[in-house]
């Protein structure tokens, strides 16, 4: 484990900034249609209960990094050995890597759908990709800095939705629970790609200061994105009828669409470049986290690795051509996120009480 | 190694090359003794000499040359071996005294000749209200301006020389107790580790300590106002102060500072909090706008309000040139008519100014060379760069909307929240003497908003800056400073 | 640092050599309205309406062409186009009775799909054909900007129900919902609302004239601001002012036998009352009247929904959200012979600054 300067180390409460910029994504301009395909008018139950799950696995995170004073990496190392561990944390690693691309890789066909149709995906992703290697060639504080900025500054698109109120109806809400559990629970688990993030914390841990104390924040961090969330998903409720909802692929830029201001005339083109800020974090955080494990797995300076995962990440943008792929790569990711953090993490709890309890025996 | 002696009189035979360079030898009429005395001409104040020194030499009969230091009535005189000590001495407009010729050992005494022009109230930091003092070309004076506003015995003052030709006089200025040591040993170090030959101006120094040296942005404080000084250094920051040069430097600075006029301080506080206010509004205004008509007018229309559209496509029907040429032709317009304005006299500058640019201006729109509407946009973004009070920080901004304009003409909107993210991270990496750039901003720290984006009264301002680590983290009692009574109430 | 200096270099390189298509605002023509009209054996004739802009007046500039679909409609245009049209600042569509009669979602869903276009957009049946419409001219600020002004203070104002495109979709799409829309005519060289058009999925299948028109808006959207004159008797009449509108539409009995309950409150401000001065007395005699005209008026209209078999105040969406496990298709079998209930609550607050 290399050292870490008291210096480069991160308040505990930069966790809140961290956690919440990486759980918003891409993903908040289209999650809705994916969870009233199965909930209904229910799904903003599925939101919350989601969120709820994300309480449960950040806590056992925090947990497993206590036993392992917080060190995820040597952990693997420890459970499963040299070798074994290396493969694992090497999925992990295509697994970080992996999430960064899609975000981008959304993104980018946001742009095209929405902005420009003729933007060249490679022209785009090379600059995103280099603005991203800038920012974490600057180390870790600067990506910190990054996320903390990329929370604040498109904050105030929140406040754009309040003129598209004029427009919803709550009654579209009632009856609650109108849809089956099994439903409801399926929409929840649809909701965890939109919600990943906060397992990052398992690598960025090593750079807080008291980690433990952090805990707090990450949890209060959780619980905002789930409120942000939850207000989205009632909002796009009300504003579409149930199979209007269904046609929306980006059901968030079509309610801007009907965001007015006396200088505005349309607000959604606003909303697209300013989400630049808000996916900013999602790739770096991304990048940043596989080219820390990959530096524990090879030996290669983090400078190296970040450069080697970039070129990966801009050589899988290119490769994947239509919406097609970029959809079936977001249901992988998805399924793969899905199983990392409700199987992986509980199964790793495990092993580290049964490894504890029998330190204790022996 | 050659002998002191033959040192110091290889120092004279190279100085007397220069013409300026006197010996002059004088008879004592008391003890019959020769006196010499080596001086430049021009660095010495010949009238003090005359008045003070020349007596002393010629009628008093002094037995040795620590007699003679004795009895002057003069401000410094010393004896001296070293050559090094000598030379320099020489250079700095003291006379060499030398009893015996070849002697080894000379007397010193200062009669530098002061010329330096008279305190002036400040021109580039000017304030309507408060101190109109302003500092000058000389250490002495600007130290002096210093200290008698900081009349404490924990008001420390490093001095070094730095440039290998100009030795220049630099102090380093911070009150003891309250600077955080480590910011001053930052300074020190950088300071002590230059190497440059001539040495005019405090901006050199900005220049060679600074953290980031390609960066755009200024990374330490420059002000020509002792009270401004005087102020941040009870706040726990390091000055540094050049002779030769009137502008003072401050550090570990932020960027929101480069935004606070010193004026905002001597006004209430709500309005203070205003016109910072404004001021950072008019940054964001100055560096976006034209971005943004680019953007919008290349990609965007759909953005524009229906009862706008009508209004900017009349006014840019005849115009010939895209926008981004439009823009472009404008802004270095402005540009040029500001250099232009910059380097001739004052009133001449003025003038030029204000004919150019409404000549100009008109011309170009009856040309049909620009539209109307950009033409406005274009002044009123030039307007708000001028109300960055760091003249230095102005420049800056007037720059950075040109790679926002690439890009705006590249991807539009898009392309401008791209740029914007360059620079985010830019100002996020910039650290000043080591300390963060964009505190209070990031690392956050709440507590310094007092005296950022706005300013509250001052007694909300008992502690000192956070961000700056000060060892005394309090600067007054505040729950004394909030008992305020009426006269009628005391008896009470 | 150089390093970096040269990436930096060699991505605006790359940037600079591929650039995106610009629709600078001066040279591309931009649609303000279109007009679709049906043009027999399947094909549709649009109208495109371009504002020249000019200094002191908007004159008008419209395309017209006939084409199978939307899209090959607009491709036909660019022909005739000296700057390339684009669509991203349409103010309204309108759309010929012909075509309308005959279903219209095609042509809607095509706008519907651009992502350059809103959703704030107004949408309009027109008496006669959408064409000879675009082609009159009206205001000084162009044809678009006054169609859409003329619907817009009508509906923020009057008697016409709030829509625009989202609306009609939402509307549409819902399965307890049917779409309207406003209903337009030209006059000479004017406009005016003639009523609005009622659709049984896309297709116009009633029209509401203009005296229906403040009973139609109760029902289905709420006033804020509004007049309406009551004709009491013979020649009394009373005009009343500033008219707050609620209706909350609540159901009785299981779902399969509901009972519907519509009720109305109404809040206003008399302005003028003829031909005798209004008094206090009267006060009560004029909430009555104007609650029986209410209710007659609209449970007329609630009638002839029922008999059209159309929904457009969305009783089936009120009825969802009332009961669990909702099934429309239930509730649409029996609804020619549902029972409706009225009901309706005038309070008239106080009669202006003379007594």
């Amino acid at each position: 484990m290399s050292l870490i300067t008291e210096r480069s180390k991160i308040s505990p409460f930069m966790v809140f900034y961290i956690i919440m910029s990486m759980q918003i994504g891409v993903g908040v301009l289209g999650f809705q249609r994916i969870i009233a395909q199965t909930a209904g008018h229910d799904a903003w139950i599925s939101v919350l209960v989601a969120g709820a799950g994300g309480h449960l696995i950040l806590a056992l995170m925090y947990w497993i990094l206590q036993k392992a004073n917080g060190d995820f990496i040597h952990l693997h190392h420890q459970l499963f050995g040299r070798w074994l561990g290396n493969v694992l944390l090497l999925a992990l690693t295509i697994y970080f890597a992996s999430m960064s691309f899609v975000v981008l890789r959304t993104y980018i066909e946001v742009i095209q759908v929405w902005m420009f149709p003729d933007l060249r995906t490679w022209e785009f992703a090379l600059a995103f990709l280099l603005l991203c290697l800038y920012i974490t060639r600057n180390g870790f504080r600067v990506v910190v800095g990054v996320c903390f900025f990329c929370l604040i500054i498109p904050f105030y698109l929140l406040f754009t939705f309040g003129s598209v109120l004029e427009y919803t109806n709550f009654r579209q809400l009632l009856p609650v629970l109108d849809h089956p559990l099994p439903s409801i629970l399926k929409a929840a688990k649809e909701m965890t790609l939109t919600m990943l993030g906060y397992e990052t914390i398992l690598l960025f841990y090593p750079f807080l200061k008291n980690g433990q104390q952090s805990s707090k924040w990450g949890h209060a961090a959780l619980l905002s994105t789930t409120l942000f969330y939850t207000l989205l998903t009632v909002l796009t409720l009300a504003y579409f009828s149930e199979k209007q909802l269904q046609r929306q692929v980006w059901a968030t830029l079509t309610m801007w669409k009907m965001v007015e201001m006396p200088f505005i005339e349309r607000f959604e083109y606003i909303g697209i470049a300013n989400w630049l800020l808000v996916i900013l974090p999602n790739v770096c955080l991304g990048l940043w986290c596989s080219s820390r494990l990959c530096t524990h797995i090879f030996p290669i300076q983090q400078k190296y690795a970040l450069l080697v995962i970039t070129c990966i990440c801009f050589a899988a943008i290119i490769a994947v051509q239509d919406r097609t792929g970029v959809n079936t790569i977001n249901e992988v990711i998805s399924k793969v996120g899905f199983y990392f953090l409700y199987a992986w993490i509980p199964f790793l709890a495990i092993l580290t009480y049964v490894r504890t309890k029998r330190r204790d025996a022996q | 190694m050659a002998s002191p002696t033959e040192s110091i009189c290889k120092i004279l035979t190279l100085l007397k090359r220069s013409r300026d360079f006197q010996t002059k030898v004088y008879q004592n009429q008391s003890s019959g003794q020769s006196v010499s005395v080596f001086y430049i001409e021009s660095l010495v104040d010949i009238d003090m000499m005359v008045k003070y020194l020349y007596p002393y030499l010629i009628h008093y009969p002094f037995t040795s040359l620590q007699h003679l230091a004795d009895v002057l009535p003069l401000e410094d005189a010393h004896l001296s071996s070293a050559p090094r000590d000598v030379q320099q001495k020489l250079l700095e407009g003291y006379l060499a005294i030398q009893l015996i010729e070849q002697d080894d050992l000379v007397l010193l005494v200062k009669a530098q000749k002061k010329i330096e022009r008279t305190l002036t109230i400040p021109e580039v930091e000017f304030s309507v209200v408060g101190p109109k003092e302003s500092f000058i070309e000389s250490l002495e004076t600007n130290l002096h301006l210093v200290r008698k506003r900081i009349p404490s015995e924990r008001l420390t003052v490093n001095l070094f020389r730095v440039g290998s030709l100009s030795q220049t006089k630099l102090a380093v200025v911070y009150v003891d107790g309250i600077a955080d040591p480590e910011n001053v040993q930052t300074v020190i170090q950088r300071i002590q580790t230059i190497e440059f030959d001539e040495v005019i101006d405090s901006s050199y120094i900005v220049q060679i300590i600074c953290d980031n040296r390609h960066s755009l942005f200024p990374q330490l404080l420059d002000t020509e106002r002792p009270d401004r000084v005087a102020a941040v250094l009870a706040e726990g920051k390091v000055a540094v102060m050049v002779d030769g040069s009137p502008h003072a430097l401050i550090g570990p600075t932020t960027l929101v500072e480069f935004f606070s006029s010193f004026e905002d301080y001597f006004s209430n506080w709500i309005i203070a909090s205003f016109f910072r206010l404004i001021r950072l509004f008019s940054v964001a205004f100055s560096i976006l706008i034209t971005p943004i008509y680019v953007a919008t007018l290349n990609y965007h229309y759909e953005l524009i309000p229906k009862d706008l559209l009508g209004t900017l496509i009349t006014s840019r029907k005849e115009i010939p040139f895209p926008p981004i040429i439009e823009v472009l032709f404008l802004e270095l317009t402005i540009e040029l008519l500001r250099e232009a304005g910059a380097r001739l006299p004052t009133k001449v500058g003025q003038t030029i100014g204000i004919v150019g640019g409404i000549v100009i201006g008109t011309a170009s729109v009856e040309a049909g060379l620009t539209s109307n509407v950009l033409l406005i946009l274009v002044a009123l973004a030039a307007l708000a760069s001028f109300t960055t009070p760091v003249y230095k920080m102005g420049n800056t901004i007037r720059l950075l909307r040109f790679p926002f304009l690439l890009f705006a003409e590249m991807w539009g909107l898009l392309g401008v929240a791209f740029c914007f993210c360059i620079l985010m991270t830019h100002l996020l990496s910039l650290t000043s003497l080591g300390r963060p750039f964009l505190s209070p901003l990031f690392p956050p720290r709440w507590g310094d908003w007092k005296d950022a984006f706005i300013r509250l009264p001052f007694s909300e301002q008992a502690k000192r800056p956070l961000s700056l680590r000060p060892k005394q983290p309090l600067r007054f009692n505040s729950d004394k400073a909030k008992a305020k009574r009426d006269i009628e109430n005391i008896d009470e | 640092m150089k390093r970096t200096a040269l990436l930096w270099i060699a991505l605006v390189a790359a940037l600079l050599s591929g650039c995106l298509r610009k629709e600078i605002l001066d040279d591309i023509s931009i649609e303000s309205a279109i007009g679709l009209d049906d043009a027999g054996a399947s094909k549709i004739r649009g109208t495109v309406l371009i504002p020249i802009y000019k200094k002191e007046e908007t004159t008008n500039k419209t395309l017209t062409s006939v084409s199978i679909s939307v899209n090959d409609l607009l491709e036909e245009l660019q022909h005739q186009a000296s700057e390339p049209l684009v669509n991203g600042s349409i103010e309204i569509l309108l759309y010929g009775k012909r075509l309308a009669e005959k279903g219209i979602f095609p042509f809607v869903d095509h706008f519907h799909r651009d992502a350059s276009i809103g959703t704030g957009l107004y949408l309009a049946v027109v008496d006669g054909t959408a064409e000879r419409l675009l082609k009159g001219h009206y205001g000084r600020q162009g044809n678009a900007i006054y169609l859409s002004n003329l619907l817009k203070h009508n509906i923020e104002q009057r008697d016409i129900p709030k829509t625009n495109l989202h609306l009609f979709l939402k509307a549409y799409y819902a399965d307890g919902q049917d779409p309207f829309l406003p209903y337009i005519r030209r006059a000479g060289k004017n406009v005016y609302i003639q009523g609005i058009a009622l659709f049984r999925g896309d297709r116009v299948v009633d029209y509401i004239q203009r005296n229906d028109l403040f009973f139609f808006k109760i029902l289905t959207d709420a006033y804020t601001e509004g007049t309406h004159t009551l004709r009491i008797d013979h020649n009394l009449y009373i005009s009343i002012k500033n008219i707050a509108t609620s209706r909350n539409i609540s159901f009785s009995g299981s779902q399969t036998q509901p009972h519907v309950h519509i009720h109305l409150s109404l809040e206003g401000v008399v302005r003028e009352y003829k031909p005798t001065p209004f008094s206090p007395s009267i006060r009560p005699l004029i909430e009555r009247q104007f609650e029986k005209e209410i209710k007659k008026k609209t449970s007329e209209l609630i009638k002839r929904f029922q008999q059209q078999q159309i929904d457009p105040i969305g009783i089936g969406e009120w009825a969802k959200s009332h009961y669990r496990r909702f099934r429309y298709r239930d509730f649409y079998r029996r609804y020619r012979d549902l029972p409706v209930h009225v009901t309706a609550d005038v309070r008239i607050r106080d009669t202006g600054i003379i007594e």
